[in-house]
């Protein structure tokens, strides 16, 4: 489970704090796949950052025991310079994988999954943003973690890709609970169960996808 | 104090950190020097050249820096602490955008990249410091060392300070980025305010009181007093550079934890 508690998220401006989050307490359970739902710049990323740990809350706790993965989103975390090759073998690394044989059984996985040809081998900077979006969740498919954050990434890859995605999450949903932010109502209904909006720094669960899109689009 | 848990990033776990600055200094490595062979190349030749070239406006005029000392070892001696000390400072400067999408990765925290940068460089000039004396040496030159461990000692320091410096740089690039762009406009003086090319002794005492405020030729004294037999350090005050080095660096780190989490936030 995925317990947030009290969590405020604010940003310094010239008119004050913008608030992103606003007290927001939320228990998400393991084992239903959730949809993240709201209009551009409402705080899904910054949620799925909160969770990730990769971002802090101004105010409350975000807790887990929990194995979750970064947030996968579109700008991937990738350095430029280096090959997609090279930033999977650093991923690679800092998850503990550091046997040369067993890297070489990550990479093979990612070269095959993202499905990038020879691009795999030069900088992520010559990348198109659908091929740094396959790149990055064929990554985070080739290590095993409770949860999943996943940022728009579908969304942005081509009917092969999709339906490549879609095999795998299903082959996971038994293990594994993804969270998805999109604006892709399709995507999101196929394979999330649950849904949150995210509006107004306040997220409210719904129990059921449907709920959840109808609220989302009530407003 | 709002925190996360997370059992794998939160651990405090000092094996996924070791892991990481590992992971980190490969990276470091291959983007320094994997692109473009020259990388390695270029880390010797840039102070070579400096010594070449002071050398040569120099040389004619003063042979000898002191009694049994070849002016180009020197020039070295000056050149390479402060080409070290200088990319320190820049480098580790530049560690937070250089690393960005790297923070994506929970990690992966911004003392890890600073740790993989500060490392990278002590290794770096450390060998070229060792390679540029093997080929003055091979070529002629009598690159004798008194006292290697001292040397060594003081490097670090050197080092150490660019460290503090570099890390409060770097929280100031990401809060006032206007103001840190002054960073490498302070610096380019200090080349020649910090004893690269003559010893403080030969400074009449009146200016000499004002640059003994720099802590940099502190440091350049001391490593000549106790590399040449002949150069005895009179004015590079070890508690001074100690006192500057412990100052910046803990000043630095702190004012780098303190703002750790809005480094990382895009």
């Amino acid at each position: 489970m995925i317990a947030l508690d009290g969590v405020s998220k604010w940003y310094p401006t010239r008119h004050g704090r913008q608030y992103v989050l606003r007290d927001v307490t939320v228990h998400l359970p393991a084992g239903r796949h959730l949809a993240l739902l709201g209009a551009n710049g409402a705080g899904k990323t910054t949620l799925l950052r909160l969770i990730g740990g990769i971002d802090h809350p101004n105010a409350g706790t975000v807790r887990s025991t929990a194995r979750i993965s970064w947030p996968v989103g579109l700008t991937g975390g990738f350095q430029g310079s280096l090959t997609g090759h090279e930033g999977a073998r650093f991923v690679c690394r800092i998850n503990g994988v550091t046997e040369r044989a067993a890297i070489r059984e990550k990479l093979d996985f990612v070269a095959d999954f993202a499905d990038i040809g020879d691009y795999f081998d030069e900088p992520v900077k010559t990348y198109s943003s659908g091929m740094r979006a396959r790149l990055g969740f064929a990554l985070s498919m080739a290590f095993d973690f409770d949860y999943y954050l996943i940022d728009e990434v579908m969304a942005v890859g081509d009917q092969a890709f999709r339906g490549k995605c879609h095999d795998e999450l299903a082959a996971r949903r038994g293990r594994s609970t993804f969270i998805v932010a999109s604006h892709n109502l399709n995507i999101v209904r196929q394979i999330c169960e649950a849904g949150a909006v995210v509006r107004n720094g306040n997220v409210v669960l719904y129990n059921d996808i449907d709920e959840a899109v109808e609220a989302y689009q009530a407003a | 104090m709002p925190d996360v848990e997370h059992r794998e990033a939160r651990s405090a776990s000092l094996r996924v950190q070791l892991r990481v600055v590992h992971a980190l200094l490969l990276r470091e490595i291959n983007t320094r020097f994997g692109q473009y062979r020259f990388g390695y190349v270029w880390a010797v030749a840039e102070p070579i050249t400096h010594v070449v070239v002071l050398s040569f406006i120099f040389g004619i005029r003063s042979r000898t820096a002191a009694e049994g000392v070849e002016f180009p070892i020197f020039l070295a001696t000056g050149i390479i602490p402060f080409v070290a000390f200088r990319n320190m400072v820049t480098r580790t400067m530049a560690t937070v955008e250089a690393n960005r999408a790297l923070y994506t990765y929970p990690q992966v925290r911004p003392f890890d990249t600073l740790i993989a940068r500060f490392v990278l460089e002590v290794v770096i000039y450390s060998l070229v410091f060792v390679l540029f004396m093997v080929g003055a040496g091979w070529v002629g030159f009598d690159v004798a060392v008194q006292d290697p461990l001292v040397v060594l000692v003081v490097f670090l320091a050197l080092g150490l300070l660019g460290l503090g410096v570099g890390a409060l740089a770097c929280v100031l690039n990401d809060v006032l980025p206007d103001v840190a762009q002054m960073v490498p406009i302070i610096l380019r003086p200090l080349y020649f305010i910090s004893g690269i090319f003559f010893s403080v002794e030969v400074i009449p005492a009146e200016y000499r009181v004002w640059l003994l405020w720099n802590p940099v030729l502190h440091a350049l004294e001391l490593i000549r007093g106790h590399y040449f037999d002949a150069i005895e350090a009179h004015y590079g005050d070890p508690l001074y550079l100690a006192a500057w080095t412990f100052a910046c660096l803990s000043f630095g780190l702190l004012t780098f934890h303190v703002y750790r989490n809005r480094l990382v936030a895009s």
